[in-house]
């Protein structure tokens, strides 16, 4: 069954451009490296490293802090790497996501057609991770969130990233943490990682060893804010990645 | 001669699970390198056959279920290659290629696209199957 493009989100850093964005491309690029010798018969290849891109369409909105263009613009030729993720379908948890970590934006094309809305193409370059929605939305209580199942048990650990886009009130120190387990009912979980963040942003966690099938994420502390929104992806090296 | 429909008549099964229902569109290429032998003495030009390459190119409709399949070989590429079928034709009349996977024989996934350009329409995806080593052809 065909996926609606409808539903993805645009995350850059603490910025969710959705609103703002009606296209996007994922490429990744292996090269195949030549190793034939003197006995083939046939060509014969191997896959070197993996190269990879997101290419994104978006309306000019204004270049105010905030706006779509501007930061984008301002991610291009920097040393202040940015975080960039593709959550392709929102309309439920442990959909993929596809993100490129230390992401700078490459180039930028603005078109300017006589008869139609100014829109621009950017291209974010990183390092490319892929995993699974555990978060995408406002908490507003401490607590479990949704399990995910993942398609397989990990036995050498990953990533996880958690882009904190909007906090209601202040925050100091509020903390979440992930945790995993072999039945879905999760009667008795790992705890595979924490996160804590006092202000809106990216924040990754290297993530080490087993993570079970069944996973979720757990809001421990609010850290004295109302509630806060974000997104929370988890990459699994050799499940999901 | 009959002539034969794409439906149902062509599949491709990477690492053991068939891509068919995630695919419209696929191409099969067996390229066979040229090897220039002209000389002074010849009156034209002339080329031998040199080394055959296989490759697929694929696509279809993007879905959880098949990113969940590609995904971790497009990010991290295997060291063993993977076991690969591709055929053609119906039961009666079925010609299959079979890699099996190795350190030098099988496919590896050399290009994946996701492509979402139209917020009203669905997410497409395209990938490049590359191809290490000749097949047994059954």
């Amino acid at each position: 069954m065909a996926t609606r493009a409808n539903r993805g989100r645009l995350l850059i850093d603490r910025y969710d451009f959705s609103l703002d964005t009606f296209a996007a491309t994922w490429t990744t690029t292996v090269e195949p490296l030549e190793s034939a010798n003197w006995q083939s018969t046939t060509m014969q290849y191997q896959p070197d490293a993996v190269d990879a891109s997101l290419t994104m369409t978006g309306y000019y909105t204004g270049y105010d802090a905030g706006d779509i263009y501007r930061e984008i613009y301002a991610r291009r030729n920097t040393d202040t790497t940015a975080y960039v993720a593709w959550l392709l379908d929102t309309s439920a948890l442990g959909q993929p996501v596809y993100l490129l970590q230390t992401g700078w934006a490459s180039s930028i094309t603005v078109d300017t057609p006589v008869q139609s809305l100014l829109r621009f193409d950017a291209t974010f370059d990183g390092v490319p991770y892929g995993g699974y929605t555990l978060l995408d939305g406002q908490r507003t209580a401490t607590g479990n969130g949704t399990v995910v199942t993942l398609p397989a048990t990990g036995t050498s650990g990953g990533r996880a990233f958690l882009l904190v886009r909007a906090i209601t009130g202040a925050a100091t120190n509020a903390e979440v943490h992930i945790e995993c387990d072999t039945v879905v009912g999760m009667t008795t979980p790992t705890d595979i990682g924490t996160i804590t963040f006092s202000a809106v942003g990216a924040y990754p966690l290297a993530i080490a060893g087993t993570v079970e099938p069944y996973v979720r994420i757990v809001v421990d502390d609010l850290g004295g804010a109302t509630n806060f929104t974000a997104a929370l992806i988890l990459c699994v090296n050799g499940v999901t990645m | 001669m009959p002539r034969t429909n794409a439906l149902q008549n062509v599949s491709v099964s990477y690492n053991g699970t068939s891509l068919q229902s995630h695919l419209n569109t696929s191409s099969w290429n067996a390229v066979t390198e040229v090897i220039e032998t002209t000389t002074f003495a010849s009156s034209a030009m002339e080329q031998a056959a040199g080394a055959a390459s296989f490759s697929i190119e694929v696509g279809g409709d993007w879905s959880k279920t098949l990113d969940d399949i590609l995904r971790p070989d497009t990010i991290s590429p295997p060291d063993t290659l993977r076991t690969l079928v591709f055929y053609l034709g119906p039961v009666s009349s079925r010609v299959t290629y079979t890699w099996t996977g190795s350190t030098t024989v099988g496919a590896f996934i050399s290009n994946y696209t996701v492509s979402a350009d139209n917020p009203m329409n669905k997410i497409t995806w395209s990938g490049t199957l590359t191809i290490s080593g000749a097949p047994v052809v059954s």
